[in-house]
């Protein structure tokens, strides 16, 4: 019991990225935190490229230290559009603008549970293997949570704020009907890991690789112990997809489209069956409600081509976590207070809208040759590349973060 | 083509680039277009694109800097400078 009378300070649904950085910052902060995460851990999650952004992030949290021993190196992204020129983007080029030049590649199974197990150590009471079934409202404002436990036992919970971090479940959104898929951005994924891929990791840092292609692009990241993720993201309407709904053979089918992936995949073993996400992005209609905010994939999810949404997810928890100690202070915890959140955490999702849908219209040129082009003046113009160096590939995303930067 | 026009046309299109994102802001002539998200690296794209078809110049890659394109105004000088000199072909 807290001293204000309820089981808890704050209720975090869902351990993942979000839920667990969220937990470790207000349990820092003195707050009575419960997570309630219903997989075990480590389980499989896709989204393994990181960004530089986030050190600032992993500071706050204490995890400087553990990022640089357990994960491997990368140092920027390398992009290749319709199998031409390879365009090398290194964070080196901005060292003197970044904490550190470099971010990593992490297989989320072990990072997530690291992440999950630090909120632990951080004085964060973690329930796993246990499921919210619903979010108690009191009027308008979120007041508890019911949880299925293991043992088939259903509990009522209270705290005074109640954090959404379900991921794509999106457990709010869904009862109060505010998600909102981006029709601008109807794509679809499908993914898995290799194990004998091209893999240098154990030797030398390692870019993402991206491959844009006809109608859709892939994604290349080698991690450590050999394990390498490979994915494709294409247009819902591609005619490869319609009608179609074999996993596997649309994978390998774009796959075999790219000669440099298909080398790297010789004699490798797959270790998942593929995967699908379909209708990648959505934003909520609101972010926050009184007594409840909705955090990382749970308050949006943003198309994957900029390996923004680790980042994404791990700053809204900071924000957030920021927002809700200060409503503590001031003991106001309405939709009005706890909507600052919101604003700031929209001033670093707007621009990654506007450069994905950009991305795009470049993929989708008149011709190939033209997006070939295009692709290869971003990498040659001194502003450009510049600005595609700290905004995309450093997740500088926040409105006017960059132009300080570029103007040293 | 005066460099008022050439502001004027610049200031047009960036309006509408910006309707379709959602998001339309007036553009003055210093307006810092990085600044503020007015413009992304991939939008400088277009802006180049735009600007060599419109005005039937051919921009070479190196000189898309911060020092040209920061605003309105500075493209507007550089397209200027660029009209001074004798376009070679080839």
């Amino acid at each position: 019991m807290t001293r204000n009378g309820s089981d808890y300070d704050v209720i975090i649904v869902g351990g993942g990225p979000a839920g667990s950085t969220a937990g470790t910052l207000l349990a820092q902060a003195g707050h009575r935190v419960l997570i309630i995460e219903k997989e075990i851990f480590p389980r499989f999650h896709i989204g393994e490229s990181l960004l530089p952004a986030t050190w600032e992030i992993w500071q706050r949290l204490g995890l400087v230290e553990k990022m640089m021993q357990n994960f491997a190196t990368k140092p920027g992204v390398l992009f290749s559009i319709h199998n031409n020129e390879q365009h090398m983007f290194s964070m080196e080029e901005a060292r003197e603008l970044l904490y550190r030049p470099y971010a990593f590649h992490v297989r989320r199974a072990e990072y997530d549970k690291m992440l999950l197990e630090h909120a632990r150590d951080n004085g964060v009471e973690v329930w796993i293997g246990a499921a919210v079934k619903d979010v108690l409202f009191d009027g308008e404002r979120a007041a508890g949570v019911v949880v299925a436990k293991k043992d088939g036992q259903s509990q009522r919970l209270t705290a005074q704020v109640i954090i959404d971090a379900t991921g794509r479940e999106t457990l709010l959104a869904r009862k109060l009907g505010w998600l909102r898929p981006d029709p601008t951005l109807n794509k679809v994924a499908y993914f898995t890991h290799y194990e004998g891929a091209y893999n240098l990791t154990a030797t030398e840092p390692v870019p993402t690789y991206i491959f844009g292609l006809e109608g859709a692009w892939l994604w290349y990241i080698p991690m450590k112990d050999d394990v390498t993720s490979v994915g494709v993201v294409m247009d819902m309407n591609h005619p490869r997809h319609k009608g179609r709904d074999n996993a596997a053979s649309l994978l390998s089918d774009f796959v075999s489209d790219c000669p440099q992936i298909t080398d790297w995949l010789q004699g490798a073993k797959q270790m998942e069956r593929v995967r699908g996400i379909p209708n990648i992005s959505y934003i909520n209609k609101q972010f926050t409600g009184d007594g409840f905010v909705m955090i990382g994939d749970a308050a949006m999810f943003v198309d994957p081509i900029f390996s923004s949404g680790v980042y994404l997810a791990m700053r809204s928890a900071q924000i957030a976590a920021d927002t809700i100690h200060a409503a503590f202070e001031q003991g106001d915890f309405s939709q009005a207070f706890l909507s600052s959140y919101e604003h700031e955490l929209r001033q670093h999702q707007k621009n990654i809208f506007g450069m994905i849908r950009n991305w795009y219209k470049m993929l989708e040129s008149e011709s190939p040759e033209e997006a070939v082009r295009s692709f290869g003046r971003v990498a040659r113009s001194p502003l450009m590349r510049r600005n595609f160096l700290l905004t995309v590939v450093a997740g500088l995303f926040k409105k006017g973060d960059i132009v300080p930067l570029m103007e040293e | 083509m005066p460099t008022h026009d050439v502001k004027d046309v610049l200031k047009n299109y960036l309006h509408e680039e910006l309707d379709e994102n959602g998001n339309a802001v007036e553009v003055r002539e210093d307006d810092n277009l990085l600044a503020n998200g007015i413009i992304d690296s991939l939008g400088v794209l277009k802006l180049v694109s735009f600007i060599e078809h419109q005005f039937k110049v051919q921009i070479p890659d190196e000189d898309v800097t911060i020092k040209n394109f920061r605003c309105l105004k500075d493209i507007a000088s550089y397209l200027e400078t660029k009209k001074q000199q004798p376009e070679v072909e080839g």
